[in-house]
């Protein structure tokens, strides 16, 4: 059913931005680090439902947060490392499926930001040197995004136990 | 764990290794140490870190958008900035070769290397 998956869609892009905004007030040590419990949602969409599902919630995020916060460097840096990173963790979901686990998953998306994050961010200053701090955000995306992934796993369970109708789509 | 989770650690294994790396090597840093202003991609001031010299305290940019630089004690910092977020003033001081401060929204960025080619080879 079209609808309810156009529903759960909306409501998947709706908590993304709002855990989203909520994160952005939390101080790291680096510019350009997150925690990224947003893509718990495009996790949650991949698997539930699918690619284009995934990238909807994404796109939304990512569009809808920037209006939010006004924050056009994050929207530029932050744009093409969702965009990379729902690509790779749909890739590997939809053709590896059996190989790797949700936490891994989110791993790799983690990793494709933090790559397409930093190269944006190069070519924005237009300083390779800027291409080092990509070493410091793996490390600390990789720890993000396995909790990201665990928390992901956990919330899809719960989703296809609470609302079986939800996987018919 | 699955076979495609094992790839994904030893990935991680090679991370962790570059970016120790990338540590042992920055710290070897010796001779004078020069920090080089780049905006829109183009150098437009270096100066030197010398612990004895006089306090520098200068502007880059327009009256628009500008960064105060402060340069002191062997150290380099933004202490007043344009930018939206401010990062490059939390950033605080750096002294050391192969750090570096980033103003994003100025597009402005100031690294530090050293004299021995290590560094630049490092960062």
């Amino acid at each position: 059913m079209a609808l309810r998956k156009n529903v759960a869609v909306a409501l998947f892009a709706a908590c993304a931005i709002a855990v989203n905004v909520a994160e952005s007030y939390i101080p790291l040590p680096m510019p350009g680090m997150k925690l990224g419990a947003a893509n718990v949602f495009a996790l949650a969409a991949l698997v539930l439902y699918g690619a284009r599902e995934a990238y909807a919630v994404t796109f939304l995020r990512v569009l809808l947060a920037w209006l939010l916060t006004g924050n056009t460097f994050a929207l530029l840096c932050g744009g093409p490392g969702a965009f990379l990173s729902v690509t790779a963790m749909s890739l590997l979901h939809v053709k590896f499926k059996d190989s790797f686990s949700l936490p891994s998953i989110s791993v790799v998306g983690a990793w494709a930001f933090n790559i397409a994050q930093t190269a944006a961010a190069a070519l924005l200053i237009g300083n390779r040197a800027v291409l080092w701090y990509a070493l410091p955000l793996l490390i600390a995306g990789t720890a993000a995004g396995f909790a990201v992934g665990v928390l992901a796993s956990a919330v899809c369970k719960r989703l296809a136990a609470a609302f079986p109708g939800l996987m018919r789509g | 764990m699955k076979r495609g989770d094992r790839v994904v650690a030893s990935v991680f294994l090679i991370i962790a290794a570059l970016f120790a790396l990338s540590f042992a090597f920055k710290g070897r840093a010796g001779g004078t140490l020069t920090a080089d202003i780049t905006k829109d991609g183009e150098t437009v001031r270096s100066v030197r870190l010398d612990k004895n010299a006089e306090p520098l305290k200068f502007a880059v940019g327009d009256t628009e958008h500008y960064n105060v630089i402060e340069v002191s004690n062997g150290a380099v910092s933004v202490t007043d900035s344009s930018c939206y977020g401010r990062d490059c003033v939390k950033t605080g001081a750096i002294s050391r070769a192969g750090r570096s401060i980033i103003c994003l929204p100025n597009r402005l960025s100031i690294t530090i290397r050293g004299e021995s080619g290590v560094d630049a080879a490092a960062y």
